[in-house]
């Protein structure tokens, strides 16, 4: 999960990194009780803020009252400012610096990384001017370790000394509420030799949340939208009912062919497929670790009751546990439950434990009840029936 | 010969009592794989598909001390402990099922293999599997035959579906594998393409090696790099996924974890480029993959 800033200062006051005086406003009807200059930004996920013009410096109520209005409501690629945070601007600052903690796939470990040039623009600093360290995470943070990648990054004196305890902070950061990545850029260093975390970037673990005890952020979108009702609900089917997933991952888009698609790396292979003959599902989805029939049956309503399809594509490859007898039963349940009746095609292309027992049901109930089913197995490469699925609906809009 | 396991593989399941480990010990041992001991603790004294289960680590070894490779399928919060617990006594291969483990949990254990002669695949592998030898996990589910056949082609893949997917596109084109390993696609994980490259390149059985690349981090990179450092001297034929994954929002979890695209980094025309570069063939899609094969091999002779 992606922070806001300002709950990503929560955690950096909680572990003692000083953040210049602020307050959180919500309303343009709010009062400003910090003083001026002041500095007002706006809440949103993703970065390049700055650049956007979503940051503006204030000398006074006027210049904040506009400011705070012409934000608050302001919709950034999708996403829509619904706070806005107000700090004391640093008007006295001699340095902005750049410090974050992270993980690296080349170390297996966590990675610090340091650099005397923080501010906008870090990611075109030269590669030379930020130092990495790993940290072995059974070691863990140690005060030699901070000196000697602030040694490195060109500190010295008594930078060591105070910039030390604000890396070790910022680890305590990093370790005690499994983050992925905690970044403060910049540091801004004042006249007094005082530091504060002027911004602050910080990813959880998911796959940490059962420890963590608090604080409970939010649920977010990561899409730069709102979920739609129906993500909300594919959520819901994995919340309550932990065998296998379905759902967990359900992505609306505004193409014509919805997709029920098998393993989280399968899906995607078969996406790719899809994607590359230039066509845009109408939805992403995965099922994996074979889940119950029941869960496949709630999915496949929802995927299904979405507007304006000419396709179904049910995909994966040859399954290694997951019972596809199962799938495909709660796959032809939620079919069932669609009115008015599909007479859309509908691919099916899947392998594994009881395929074959499947194919047979599948068959007969297409026969019966009137669905056109297309099915193949394992003998079908599966990223040849992205090219099937789209012929048989640009054939399906002919026709009608 | 094959990389990993074979007929001299002696296996122990931690987590032998779950739903996970029990599947898993069942498919192990109808593909007569040697499954001496499971552990579950507070459960010792039981039996699974007629193994002893045990309460720790320390007395399945006291009772099996030939136990040289541990299958992981304890659930999340307890994966950590149960690989340290590996670890600490020197199980030298310790294959992790387990999903979702927290990433510091995961730097942390491997962390604790440095330098202790151990190796961990995983976590979130689907198994490994050497065809007609031995098998640890649930790849290739009740009926791995279906999927897999002895031979020669080394198999390396994030992805547990793709492994056996793969597989089977490589046994219908006339390929057999010596070793197909499930790497799993979290961020980091214990071995890694190159890690097992190393051991195919030692391996006589082994002619050529297929990699199923995501998206995300560096793995494929350092493959890359171990050919060009001549560590690996076989061909490769490789795919990598994400053309659609790039195409997501950054920060967006698919159904792997390893697949989220971060700094722009590990992109997936990046991981060609540096494998195209040391000549390796990428597949468009992975049934492409005996062609290449057929192409690579005629070339190496």
């Amino acid at each position: 999960m992606i922070l806001y800033e300002f709950e990503g200062k929560q955690l950096f006051k909680r572990e003692g990194i000083t953040i210049p005086n602020s307050q959180i406003i919500s309303s343009v009807d709010n009062h400003i009780t910090i003083n001026f200059p002041i500095i007002i930004k706006a809440q949103i996920l993703s970065g390049k803020r700055a650049k956007s013009g979503l940051i503006v410096i204030c000398k006074n109520a006027a210049e904040a009252t506009k400011a705070v209005s012409e934000l608050l409501g302001k919709t950034i690629g999708g996403e829509k400012v619904d706070k806005v945070l107000v700090e004391k601007y640093l008007s006295d600052k001699i340095g902005e610096y750049y410090l974050a903690i992270t993980y690296s796939t080349e170390t297996k470990s966590p990675l610090i990384l340091v650099s005397k040039k923080g501010g906008i623009d870090i990611e075109q600093v030269a590669a030379s001017f930020v130092s990495k360290l790993p940290i072995n995470p059974i070691m863990g943070f140690q005060p030699w370790l901070a000196r000697q990648i602030l040694s490195q990054a060109g500190f010295g004196g008594v930078h060591f000394l105070l910039l030390t305890k604000i890396l070790h902070q910022l680890w305590q950061v990093f370790t005690k509420y499994d983050a992925r990545l905690v970044e403060i850029n910049p540091l801004i260093e004042t006249e007094g030799e005082e530091f504060y975390a002027a911004d602050a970037k910080i990813i959880l673990d998911d796959e940490a949340d059962f420890r963590r005890q608090e604080p409970n952020f939010p649920a977010r979108n990561v899409l730069g939208r709102e979920p739609t009702e129906a993500e909300k609900a594919a959520k819901e089917i994995d919340a309550n009912d932990h065998r296998g997933s379905a759902g967990s991952t359900y992505i609306e888009f505004d193409g014509d062919i919805a997709v029920i698609a098998a393993g989280g790396g399968g899906s995607l292979v078969n996406m790719d497929a899809l994607v590359a003959l230039g066509r845009k599902p109408a939805n992403y989805t995965e099922h994996s670790g074979n889940p119950p029939a029941e869960k496949v049956e709630k999915l496949t309503k929802i995927v299904l009751s979405k507007k304006g399809l000419n396709g179904c594509w049910f995909v994966g490859a040859t399954a290694n546990f997951t019972d596809i007898y199962e799938t495909l039963r709660g796959f032809v349940e939620g079919l069932r439950s669609i009115k008015p009746k599909p007479t859309y095609p509908i691919v099916i292309r899947r392998g594994g434990p009881r395929y074959q027992e499947a194919f047979e049901m599948l068959k007969e109930i297409g026969e019966k009840e009137g669905y056109d089913f297309h099915i193949f197995g394992p003998e079908t490469p599966m990223t040849s029936t992205a090219k099937i699925i789209i012929d048989l609906v640009d054939q399906y809009k002919k026709k009608r | 010969m094959s990389i990993l396991v074979d007929e001299n593989t002696k296996v122990l399941i931690q987590g032998i009592t779950g739903k996970e480990g029990t599947r898993a010990t069942n498919q192990m041992l109808s593909y007569r794989t040697k499954v001496l001991a499971g552990v579950t603790p507070g459960k010792g004294g039981q039996e699974v598909e007629g193994v002893p289960v045990f309460d720790t680590v320390e007395e399945a070894l006291n009772k099996f001390p030939e136990i040289n490779t541990s299958f992981v399928a304890v659930p999340k919060q307890g994966a950590k402990d149960a690989i340290l617990e590996a670890v600490a006594h020197k199980i030298s291969l310790i294959n992790v099922l387990t999903e979702h483990v927290p990433i510091a949990d995961t730097a942390y254990v491997i962390a604790a293999t440095l330098n202790r002669g151990v190796r961990i695949v995983g976590p979130s592998s689907i198994g490994v599997i050497s065809p007609g030898k031995a098998k640890l996990g649930s790849i290739g589910g009740s009926e791995p035959d279906f999927s897999f056949v002895q031979g020669n082609i080394g198999v390396i893949s994030k992805s547990g579906g793709m492994a056996s997917e793969v597989s089977y596109i490589l046994k219908k084109g006339g390929f057999g594998q010596s070793t197909v390993v499930g790497i799993g696609g979290d961020m980091i994980i214990g071995a890694t393409f190159a890690d097992l490259m190393v051991e195919f390149e030692r391996d006589q059985e082994t002619v050529a090696v297929v990699l199923f690349g995501e998206v995300g981090g560096t793995y494929e990179e350092e493959a890359a790099e171990l050919i060009r450092s001549g560590g690996f001297t076989k061909p490769a034929v490789a795919f990598i996924s994400g053309i659609f994954a790039e195409m997501m929002p950054t920060g967006t979890a698919l159904g792997h974890a390893g697949a989220i695209i971060e700094a722009g980094k590990g992109r997936r025309i990046d991981k060609i480029k540096a494998l195209k570069s040391v000549d390796v063939q990428i597949a468009e899609i992975p049934d492409d993959f005996p062609n290449l094969l057929k192409k690579v091999l005629r070339k190496g002779r």
